[in-house]
This record gives C-alpha cells, structure tokens and sequence, in this order.
C-alpha cells in the first residue's frame, strides 16, 4: 500500500486542471477574458518580527471594473497568507488546495508543517498549471509565513509561474501596481532602514498605505479598498486603517 | 463457502482480535466543558489521539502502522469533504463511514493484508447533547455512543479471556458513575481517573494501573471556544 497522505498530495496537484491543461492552443484567448490587474505587497517590519502585507481591492474583468472591496489576502492556516496576483480563478484554487494540504498533514502528524513545506507545494502546483500560465491564465502568488519550527521569523516567498521561488527581504510587490510601487517602496525601504535600522511596525502601515495609494492613481486596474493583514508569532491580524488615513 | 476459506477468515479474524486486544485502552468523556478523550500509549513516538481541524478527534487502537494509517485517512477523508463543501457540513457520520469502508475492505479482501485497527471518531458540538461518539469496529460497522465510552480493554496480570468482559463492564459502570452531566473544570479528567481506579481495586488486583504517568495522553475539545468561534483554542493537547 502507498502513502496515503503523498498519495493525497499527488491528487491535490493534478486535481482540477486536467480538463483545462488539454485545451488546444488556439483556445489561448480565454486568458484575456480572466482579471490580471492588481497591487499586491508584504513588508517584513521590527526586524523580521512582523510582516505586513497589503493588497488592493479591485478586481477587473478586461477594462471593466469587476469588484472594488475584493480581499485578496487569504489566511491558510494560523501564521501563513497567499497574496494572489493574476488570475484569480488560478489562484483561489491554489488557495483551496493548499488550505487543504496543510490541515491534512498538520492534523495527521500534530505537529506544524515548515515553511518549506508549504513553499514546495505551491512550486509543484505551479508546475502542473505552466501549460495555464501558457494560455494566458497567469497566477504570481506571494507567500507570507512566520516560520515557527525553524527560524522564529517572519518570511515572504514569491513564486513564478514556472515554479521558482525566491526569499524577498524586506519587502515585495507584485502585480500590475508593481510598476510603479516597486520603485517608490525601494527607496522608502532602504531611507529607512539607513536611518533607523529597521522598518517599525507604524512606517511599514503607512508605506503600504502610501503605495497602493500611488497605484491607484498610476494603474487602472488598481484601487478600490486596501486590505492590510499582519503576520507574526501570534497569527494572523486584520488591520483596519482610520477612516482619515484611508487611501 | 469451503472449509478452507472459513478457516482463513477465521484465521484473519483472529489475528485482528488479538492486536486489537492487546493494545492500550482509551477513554473518550462528554461533559458541559466540552469532550475530553485519554489515551495510555506504550511508546513515546507519535500520537494515539488525532485532533482534526477544529472540532473532530480520532482515536485508534491496535497495530501501530494500522493506527497511522486509519487515522491518516480519518484526516484526508474530514480535509477532503470540507474542500468539496465547508468545513461546517463535515460530519463525523461521514467520516465514521469512510473509515468503516476502509477496515471493512481489508478485513474482507483476501488480497490485502488486514488493518489490524479499531477508530473511535468524536465531534464537539454547541449543546452537550449533541455531541457524537461512534466507534468503527475492525470489521468496519460503526456504533454512536453518548455521554462516556471506554475503548479497548485495560491490561490484566492473567491473560485470561473471561476476565476481560467482566472487567470491561466493571469498568464501564464506575464511570458512568463517576460521570455527571455538568461537571466543571479539569475536574472531569480527575473523575474519569477516579472510576478507573476504583474500578482497577474492584478487580482484585486483575487490572495493571493503566493510565499513568508519562504514559497517557490527554486531548480536550472545549466547548466554550467552539461558541465563541476561537476554533485556535478549541482543541488542547496535554500530557
């Protein structure tokens, strides 16, 4: 008998795609009628000790403005999000999956799966739907974890569509946003980090404020209301700004 | 059917019997505060009691490699369904049957060696009297049981085979009357121990000491923070 829980595993990543993943070529356009625009962003602020991650809430459907108060931070367990950039339809069924692989694993052993753990899957799964992201149905999701078994630290992973994964410190933006607010959150980041060696908790808030605030002025596909979650050894927050402070 | 495939199944059926017998017992207790299941373990590795997701427990008893395998299944089948619906319409009927097919495959099917494994799955609910207790049999029929069940069979100083039901049903009663609808507290842990006990000195020295220390693991389910939706703190592991 194999491993049921690897054999679940299997199951989970091939689960759902092998109708879409044997579309012909031609059939490529689908990707255009699918939202891609958004600001998605994490911050690792009190030297690693939090994260703060960011989304706006916009989603769009080609040049129509679909949903305007749309979360696209989505808690996976107790101390992890995905932050989804791209297709949403991609990426709600990445979130799904993995909610799904992390309870089974945590609860069959009764002990907390790492980071890297998690990080893998959602690589495998990003393998498996390349031939998606070929057709133009592109997921970018970011990770957002605070690694609990191993480095007592917050961490943030991006992955592409091919299944690569990098470590990002202090922060990252992804999306069509990203254009503009990488730019103005490197510089931010590194003024800040110059001057008082770390990112306070109050000045990651207000960066994250400040540039979704910029890219929903820049990009049309940005806007709506901004989402700010937390992440630390504690788990998972929700932020709510001051109504004055809103962007 | 012919003689020698009785005597196979019977052969099967023995075997089963015997790993199940003697494995440590379990006591699963129902009480205002929520379920409190104990569990005596010989080993230090891995757990006899599996917490799943926010409200369910599995415990199992037998072979170890057939414990893990059904408790493993126990998680996939609760993590499974809550995918396909929410993790609201999981029911632990449903999770009873699943596991119910899968002892009750191995036991039937010749190919297969059988799981030598008996599961009880436990939910925690709003009201007390709703909460659920079945207990899925190595054959794979399952039983609901409320208020107190006591699973398996504790550890005698003779092996011999009519002793057990006597000592089950012993036991059985002084919990049941030890057991009081709104029992408060750790006090419900004290008073399942209490009736082990006196039910051990009831034995006349027949019945080991069984959940000792070290040795025994304890789950609880509270049910307070099932209402107030801190599904974090509902499920408390300790030793």
């Amino acid at each position: 008998m194999d491993d049921p829980l690897m054999h679940c595993r299997g199951e989970l990543l091939r689960q759902g795609f092998s109708d879409l993943s044997g579309l012909p070529p031609d059939l490529a356009t689908v990707g255009q009628y699918t939202s891609h625009g958004t600001t998605i962003g994490a911050i690792s602020v009190d030297h690693g000790e939090r994260v703060v991650a960011f989304s706006d809430g916009k989603v769009s459907v080609q040049e129509r403005a679909f949903e305007l108060t749309y979360d696209k931070i989505f808690p996976v367990d107790d101390y992890s999000c995905l932050l989804i950039s791209g297709v949403l339809e991609v990426g709600n069924v990445l979130v799904s999956r993995l909610r799904t692989y992390i309870g089974i694993y945590e609860d069959a052993d009764q002990r907390s799966l790492t980071a890297r753990a998690k990080v893998n899957f959602i690589e495998d799964f990003q393998r498996q739907s390349l031939s998606l992201a070929l057709r133009g149905l592109v997921c970018m999701p970011i990770f957002v974890t605070y690694d609990q078994v191993y480095h007592q630290r917050s961490r943030i992973f991006i992955t592409t569509p091919g299944g690569a994964t990098s470590e990002r410190n202090p922060y990252c933006v992804l999306g069509s946003g990203s254009a503009d607010g990488d730019p103005v959150l490197d510089e931010l980041t590194r003024r800040e980090l110059k001057e008082q060696g770390t990112i306070s908790l109050e000045r990651g808030l207000s960066m994250a404020q400040k540039i979704l605030e910029r890219t929903a002025e820049k990009d049309n596909h940005s806007g709506g209301r901004p989402t700010f979650k937390i992440i630390d050894r504690d788990g998972v927050h929700v932020h709510t700004m001051p109504p004055h402070e809103e962007a | 059917m012919p003689s020698y495939s009785m005597e196979y199944v019977s052969s099967r059926r023995s075997d089963i019997r015997l790993a199940v017998r003697r494995s440590s017992p379990a006591l699963v207790w129902c009480d205002a505060d929520g379920i409190t299941v104990i569990a005596a373990r010989r080993n230090k590795t891995g757990y006899r009691i599996t917490g799943i997701m926010d409200r369910f427990a599995c415990i199992t008893r037998g072979d170890a490699s057939a414990c893990k395998r059904v408790s493993d299944m126990a998680v996939i089948y609760a993590y499974r369904l809550a995918e396909k619906l929410s993790r609201g319409d999981v029911h632990p009927e449903k999770i009873a049957i699943g596991i119910g097919g899968l002892l009750s495959n191995s036991f039937h099917s010749y190919a297969l060696a059988p799981l030598a494994a008996e599961a009880v799955i436990v939910q925690l609910r709003e009201q007390p009297e709703d909460d659920y207790i079945g207990h899925v049999s190595y054959k794979g029929t399952c039983d609901a049981f409320d208020r107190v069940l006591f699973f398996g069979s504790i550890e005698r100083e003779h092996d011999a085979e009519d002793e057990e039901a006597a000592n089950h049903e012993r036991l059985q009663q002084e919990l049941l009357r030890a057991w009081t609808p709104h029992i408060a507290g750790e006090q419900h842990i004290i008073a399942a121990l209490h009736g082990t006990r006196t039910a051990r000195e009831q034995s006349a020295g027949t019945l080991r000491e069984t959940f000792t220390r070290g040795q025994t693991e304890v789950l609880s389910l509270r049910r307070e923070a099932f209402r107030n939706r801190r599904f974090r703190d509902i499920i408390q592991r300790q030793t």
